[in-house]
């Protein structure tokens, strides 16, 4: 195994390497080192919120586990990415990461490097997933790093690259908010609320329907000049207990084998690649409440309880995310209007609520 | 006077219901009614005392019941770090307190209701993750097994 860089460093030289932008460069030379290894980069391309971006693997092992979730989205090669991602494991390289410039206290609870982030540079230490993630803004350059990708746990799989892709989205007027999403081509609900509401029961349930799957737990949103949203993943999870209501994803399950402690997991556009959406405008935000009505019962809400199931759940689970998402989703629910759905154990009439009040609208 | 404590504090006011977020301590806040209005004035920057004799001027009630309840509003506003004291003058009681502001014949203003700050604390969770505390040889974080945030 080589080791490189950025051992025994003194205090005036680690102070200098924790500045914006530093250490990323450092990073990318480890990158370098690490598909010199591999023999070369494995390069996918995707079209990510209308964006162009490439995902330029150091080796194939974290190919599998980044990319299912995307492939709704694979593209032909392009030439001029408007994002690139490099990624890379340390242990199926056989290369080191130089030592990290900062210590302990330098992170907040969610692994956001304190004082890295300058509105250009962005820096942070998903802890789940053991994931190095950065990027530069004027670079269009971003490096996901994991010491081990076998222990990247299967919920990140499902969500692969969500800080990257929320830093950078959010520069080019897309904001990544925790919602659901179903609609046609001409136009969807945002399911909105969080954990446990029942976003991904009802996103779920329309899988048979005329209605095309967009999210069950984040995708992109934008204000202007209609609210839209994209869809970022084809993946879908729910509590194994929630299985009996959605019979026909059995077969569809990707962790069977690790029910006992992990919510099952889909990769749908495998299975129902006629039914995953990439985009549609916005016509109305619906916030699913599990309750035990026999009949799914929809009525009307404020824009405000709206705001408050997206505005929170999505701002404090992502890094650096604050005003500009929180003035994005209050755009949006000032737009359309809003809605609880009521839902209990028998889902099936759930799509044909969803499809009446899109035709109504 | 008060001020937003502006960025930590982020809000939006909509159909007459004020949405808060407090981005440093991962709680949440809503209030409508007489609360809208005493934050309006807030956000203009007059003081405690001015604020009470507006309100007072768009609503009836009982004076010294509308001073005192505004008076708890915003000492629990203060108390939540969704506004600081910026300068001298707070909340301090102002001159006339007691006076008779109630309904009268012909009087358009609308009944004075206490405010009321609903709090909530069902994201804190998503903050109060363990922090980093181990790593390894390179000063790298341990991964560490954290169940799916939704």
């Amino acid at each position: 195994m080589r080791t490189d860089g950025l051992c025994n460093l003194n205090a005036v030289d680690k102070a200098h390497y924790k500045k914006p932008g530093v250490f990323l460069k450092i990073a990318y030379q480890a990158f370098e080192r690490a598909e010199e290894v591999a023999n070369g980069p494995v390069e996918l391309f995707y079209t990510i919120g209308g964006y162009n971006i490439r995902l330029r693997f150091a080796g194939s092992s974290l190919v599998p586990i980044i990319t299912p979730a995307l492939e709704h989205l694979t593209r032909s090669p392009f030439k001029s990415p408007a994002l690139t991602i490099c990624l890379w494991d340390s242990v199926s390289t056989g290369t080191t990461m130089p030592s990290s410039p900062w210590s302990q206290d330098d992170y907040d609870a969610r692994g956001e490097v304190c004082c890295y982030n300058d509105g250009v540079n962005y820096a942070s230490f998903n802890l789940a997933a053991g994931a190095l993630n950065m990027l530069n803004t004027e670079m269009n350059l971003a490096l996901y790093w994991v010491r081990d990708s076998r222990h990247i746990p299967y919920y990140e799989s499902g969500s692969p690259l969500l800080r990257i892709l929320h830093w950078w989205m959010s520069k080019h007027g897309r904001q990544v908010i925790h919602a659901g999403a179903v609609g046609t081509a001409h136009g969807g609900v945002l399911l909105a609320g969080r954990g446990g509401s029942g976003k991904s029961n009802t996103a779920l349930s329309c899988l048979n329907s005329k209605l095309l799957y967009l999210s069950d737990d984040y995708c992109l949103l934008s204000a202007e000049p209609v609210p839209y949203a994209y869809s970022i993943y084809n993946s879908g999870k729910v509590d194994p207990a929630s299985l009996q209501r959605h019979p026909y994803l059995v077969s569809a399950i990707h962790n069977s084998g690790s029910l006992d402690s992990e919510k099952a997991l889909f990769y749908l556009h495998r299975h129902y690649p006629d039914n995953i959406g990439t985009g549609f405008p916005i016509r109305a935000i619906v916030l699913p409440k599990i309750t035990r009505v026999e009949e799914p019962r929809i009525s009307k809400t404020s824009p405000m309880t709206a705001l408050r199931a997206l505005a929170p759940s999505t701002i404090f689970q992502l890094p650096s995310a604050g005003p500009k998402a929180f003035n994005v989703i209050a755009e949006v629910v000032k737009k359309v209007p809003c809605y609880t759905l009521e839902i209990g154990p028998d889902l099936s009439r759930v799509p044909d609520i969803i499809l009446d009040l899109l035709l109504a609208g | 006077m008060y001020r937003v404590n502006s960025p930590k504090v982020i809000h939006e006011t909509i159909e007459g219901e004020t949405v808060l977020v407090n981005l440093d301590s991962g709680n949440y806040y809503s209030f409508d009614g007489v609360g809208v209005d005493v934050w309006n004035l807030i956000e203009t920057g007059i003081d405690g005392g001015r604020i009470i004799e507006a309100i007072a001027q768009r609503y009836a009630g009982e004076r010294e019941t509308m001073e005192q309840a505004i008076y708890s509003f915003m000492k629990e506003l203060e108390q939540e770090a969704l506004i600081v004291m910026d300068g001298d003058m707070g909340c301090e009681k102002v001159t006339g307190a007691g006076a008779n502001n109630d309904v009268r014949t012909g009087d358009t203003r609308k009944s004075f209701e206490v405010p009321i700050l609903n709090k909530y604390t069902d994201m804190q969770d998503l903050l109060l993750l363990d922090p980093i505390h181990d790593v390894d040889e390179s000063g790298w974080p341990h991964s560490k097994t954290i169940s799916s945030p939704e």
